[in-house]
This record gives C-alpha cells, structure tokens and sequence, in this order.
C-alpha cells in the first residue's frame, strides 16, 4: 500500500512535531511530506509536495486555514483537507469547512482516531467530530420556516439521527451497529452532510453564521 | 499644581482650579491649597506619553503669578482699598472663565497657537468657561448698569459668539475627531488591560503551578482545566461567574469534574437556554451521571451531548468503560436511584440508563421544558 502523503500546517512548531510523531510512530502507512507555519508556507509547500491530505490549523498567521484552501484551488489539485484545532469558535470551524475542509478534528482527539480521520478523508469521506456535528445541527435547527432549497438545506431525519449519535461520541461503526445501517451508508450520510453544510445558503445558516461573525 | 490635585482625586484639573478659586474668594483658604500644592506636587506629566511635561516649569511660574495676585486682591480688600464684591466677584468669575477657555493642553495641543488652543481644548472645558463667562458678564452688568442694559449687551455678546462659532467650528469639528479618537484609545487600553488582568489571574498562575507540580496527573488536570477556562473566555461560552445558562452550567459542571478525577469531559450542546429550575435538574442529573462515568467506568474520557428542543431538554453522558449489569444494582445504590432518575421525574422527566458489561454505559435524560409538573407516567 502507498502510504497517505500528508502536510502539516499549524504555527506552533510543537504541536506540528507532536503530531508528526503520532502520525509517523506506528506502521508507514502514513508519510509526512512538509511542514508550514504560515498560510504563505502552506500555500507553497502543497504546491511543491502535492500531498494527499493536509492537516490544516484553523488559526494561521496570514489568513487562517480558509486562505490556504482558497489559495490552492486555482491549482486545482486532488488534495484533500482536514482541518484540526484547538480553536472551539464555530465560526472560524464552519469557516474552513464551508470553504472545502472535509473534516474538522480537536487536537485533544486520540492518535488512533486521527490516522482513522486521515485514511477516511483520503478516501474521499467526511469526518465530523463531535464538535462539528453539534455545530451542524445548531445550524441546522429543525425549527426553520421555509428553506430555499429543500434539497440543500435541510437535514433529513436519518442525517440528522447519525448527526446526534455523533455529537453523542460514537464511532462510525457504532452508529451503524445501532442503526442497523452499514458503515459506507453512515459514511455517505456524513458525506451528504457536508455538502450541504458547504453549499447551501439556507436562511437559517446565514443567519447562524452572522451571529457567529462568519461573513 | 490643580493637575496634582486632580491626579491624586482623580478629577478634572479644571475643576480643581474652579474650586481654589472660589476658595480663595471666600477668605484665603484656596491660597493656602495653592501654596501647599505648588511644594507637594511634582512635575506635571503628559498623560497621552508618560513623559514629563517640559512645560511644567513655566506653568509653575505662571502659577505663582496667580498666587501672587490673589494674595494681592485679598490684601486689597482687607485693608479696604475695594470697589465692593458686588463688580470684583463677578470680574473674578470672568477671569476664571477666560483662563478655562484659553488653558492650552500640552498633551492635545503641542504648538501652542492660542486660537487652536481653544478650539482643540477639551469641549467641556470650552462649554464650562463660556457659561462662567455669560454668568459672570450679566451679574457684573446687573450690579453696575441694571438690567436694562442687559438687552443690549446680550445682543452684542450674541453676536460676539456668532462670529466664534463661524470662525471656529471648523476647529471644533477636528476637536470632536480627535474626541472621538482619544476615546477609542482608551477603550483600547482598557480592554488590553483587562486582557492582562485575566491572563495574568489565569493562565500565567497556571502555567508556574504546572512548573511546580511533580504529579504528571496533577499537570494534565490543570493544564485542562485552564484549557477549558480560556477557551470559555476566549470564545465566549460563558462570562466569569456563576453560569447563567444551561449549557454554561453544565461546561461547569464538567470542568469542575474534570478536575477531580482527571478525565476528559467532552460537552456538545446545541441551543441553550436560561437556567431555570428545569434546566438546574438536569444539570444536576448530568453531574451525577458523568461523575459515576468518571468514577466507575475505568475510561479517560467522558461525553456529554445537551440538545434544546422545542419541546424537551435531552442530555447523554456516554462512556466506553467497564460497564455493568443494570438488574444487579442494589436498592442501595442511591446515585441512580435518587440522583438521576428522581431529580429528573421530579420535573417531569425521565432518565433510562443503558449499559452492558464491558460495552460502556449511555444515561439518556429527557425533560419538558415547560415548567415542573407533577410526574408524568411514561412507558
């Protein structure tokens, strides 16, 4: 198996040697390819490595990790993102999904659980923590009038059950045992969510999203 | 020497110069205070830099001018050489007056160009010196003239501050800019402060006591538990003090056992609500149910999810731990009994506790969010 090419981008050197280790200490599977403490280094670095995944900080000097993202899709690489913070503020966190994260992770999360989120994003999945799924479902509040696009900006109810299932700290795999559902069906749930979560311009999560200082 | 006054009561210098004034007026007391507080008080400094103010000494000069006259007038007027207080108190109000509206401010006004002076002066200076002025003009006009010559004089003084105020509002519209920028200095300089105040309660107190703990244990729980707090007040989730919502309360509630059984406490809520007695229920359930989790579960770390519904609170306090069988509990065991499934159907609520041995343990709290009812028969 080729292993997963990754980048790292966090400005806190620690935090980026800490994670290297976890990443690195167990099986090759997984490759660290580049380093960046700035949205500026980070821009350049996925252009000069192209890695599979990069682990990216909400918080950057420069920009933050929405202006990595943003400073990349011009060159239209298959680079996929997971963003992984410190950062609890949920407009920064739906800031760098909504801009093409597939993912958001705390770094409080287990080193098992974060190889796990980077083989599944490179795979193409969404991986929503805990934290994200509460946010989504605050955004997505079942109490609103009448969306704009009924297709992508609602929820629906078995979404929406996976969703709190999620909040409540179960894994994939758990869901999909008490659910009776495989794990690829809980995957393309997830999956559907973020894309809603990225494309619709429901009301309700403009509104959400003003409240929370996100533009 | 008023700045030193006013330095140490924290009030306006001009104030204090108003009230020496009149001080003086009314015997000598003031004369006394100036005297005093020319030797006790020490360099006037620039407040906008902290530097001393290289102007000090000449208004120090300026100052022993005034005492020196004031001397004088009060001399004059003990051994009778006085045209009567009726024309002198009222003249003494506008040379007061006069010396509040052209002070110069070294801190706004650098150059020193009188008629900027006044228009870059603060504005209430301005506004305190003209009503003293009008005040001590008309007093003065009623003791000589009567107040028939009032009219007269008021319409050559209105017009005497039309033209002011055509040649100096464009001045005052600068001063009112520079207001406005002085005053967002010095929220500024206030929120910093406050910043520092708060690291410096906080973090900075943390981070010595996690140099000195020997306990690896003890390290994680603080750093944790000044994680936590931070990160509340950096983001918001709830201001110092006693929480006032419910999903503040239970972020409390949660740190708080974190820090006494150092396990990490995941919180996921969405909505929030006032903390009202429904609400305090099912933060006490939550405490109960993730401090067994904590205790009992052999795990390192907790979840909690709090959801506001239209019509229900729900909470679950999740853990993969060590699990047990819930028929083997004895009726001694009062944290279910009583803590959870009690205080929940006291407001109407229900708790079930799920869990298996060795699979982890799930108690699900649901309670109306109307106010308590009496206990409702679910099945």
């Amino acid at each position: 198996m080729i292993a997963i090419r990754i980048v790292l981008v966090d400005d806190h050197a620690l935090i980026r040697a800490g994670v290297r280790s976890e990443l690195t200490s167990t099986a090759g599977d997984l490759d660290v390819v580049g380093e960046a403490a700035s949205v500026e280094e980070a821009v350049d670095a996925i252009r000069r490595t192209r890695p599979d995944v990069v682990l990216l900080d909400v918080h950057l000097p420069g920009g933050g990790g929405r202006a990595v993202i943003e400073g990349v899709r011009a060159d239209k690489l298959d680079t996929r993102f997971l963003a992984l913070s410190v950062s609890d503020a949920a407009d920064d966190v739906i800031g760098v999904v909504r801009a093409g994260a597939r993912g958001y992770v705390t770094k409080t999360i287990a080193a098992a659980d974060l190889r796990d989120s980077i083989v599944r994003v490179h795979a193409g999945d969404a991986v929503f923590s805990p934290r994200l799924a509460g946010f989504v479902l605050d955004a997505f509040a079942s109490d609103e009038p009448v969306p704009i696009d009924p297709e992508l900006d609602r929820l629906t109810s078995r979404e929406r059950e996976v969703l709190r299932l999620i909040a409540r700290g179960y894994a994939y795999k758990e869901i999909a045992t008490r659910l009776c559902l495989s794990v690829k069906t809980i995957e393309s749930h997830v999956s559907a969510v973020l894309r809603k979560l990225q494309l619709s311009n429901r009301h309700q999560l403009t509104a959400w999203a003003n409240e929370r200082r996100l533009v | 020497m008023a700045g030193g006054y006013a330095d140490a009561w924290r009030v306006e210098p001009t104030v204090v110069r108003a009230a020496i004034g009149l001080l003086s007026l009314a015997g000598g007391i003031g004369i006394a205070l100036y005297a005093v507080g020319l030797v006790t008080s020490g360099p006037a400094t620039d407040v906008a830099s902290d530097r001393p103010n290289a102007a000090s000494t000449d208004r120090n000069r300026e100052l022993a001018i005034g005492v020196g006259t004031l001397a004088v007038l009060m001399a004059a007027r003990w051994i009778g050489l006085w045209p009567g207080d009726g024309i002198m108190i009222p003249a003494s109000i506008v040379a007061i007056a006069v010396a509040v509206i052209w002070n110069p401010d070294p801190a706004i006004d650098a150059h020193g160009q009188a008629w900027v002076s006044v228009a870059t002066g603060p504005i209430g200076r301005v506004l305190v010196g003209t009503v003293l002025a009008i005040a001590g003009i008309a007093s003065l006009a009623d003791r000589t003239g009567g107040l028939a010559d009032v009219g007269r004089s008021a319409g050559a003084i209105a017009v005497a501050i039309a033209g002011l105020v055509v040649i100096g509002a464009p001045a005052f519209g600068r001063l009112v800019g520079r207001l406005d920028e002085e005053r967002m200095l010095r929220v500024r300089e206030e929120e910093r402060a406050a910043l520092a105040a708060h690291l410096h309660d906080s973090v900075l107190q943390s981070l010595v006591l996690i140099q000195r703990a020997d306990d690896p244990r003890r390290m994680v729980g603080l750093a944790r538990t000044q994680e936590r707090e931070l990160r509340a007040w950096l983001y918001g989730h709830k201001p110092l003090g006693e929480p006032t919502t419910l999903a503040a309360a239970v972020e409390a509630v949660a740190a708080a056992i974190e820090v006494d059984h150092n396990v990490r406490i995941d919180v996921v809520s969405v909505g929030d609500v006032p903390l009202g007695d429904t609400g305090r229920a099912v933060v006490g359930a939550i405490r109960e149910a993730t401090t067994n989790a904590a205790r009992h579960a052999k795990v390192d770390h907790v979840d909690v999810y709090l959801e506001v519904e239209q019509r229900e609170l729900v909470a679950f306090v999740r853990d993969t731990g060590v699990g047990f069988d819930p028929a083997g509990v004895a009726d001694d065991r009062h944290g279910l009994a009583d803590s959870i499934i009690g205080r929940v159907e006291r407001v109407g609520g229900r708790a079930t506790v799920a869990s298996r041995t060795s699979a982890g343990t799930e108690v699900e709290i649901r309670v109306p969010r109307s106010s308590p009812r009496p206990i409702v028969a679910t099945s």
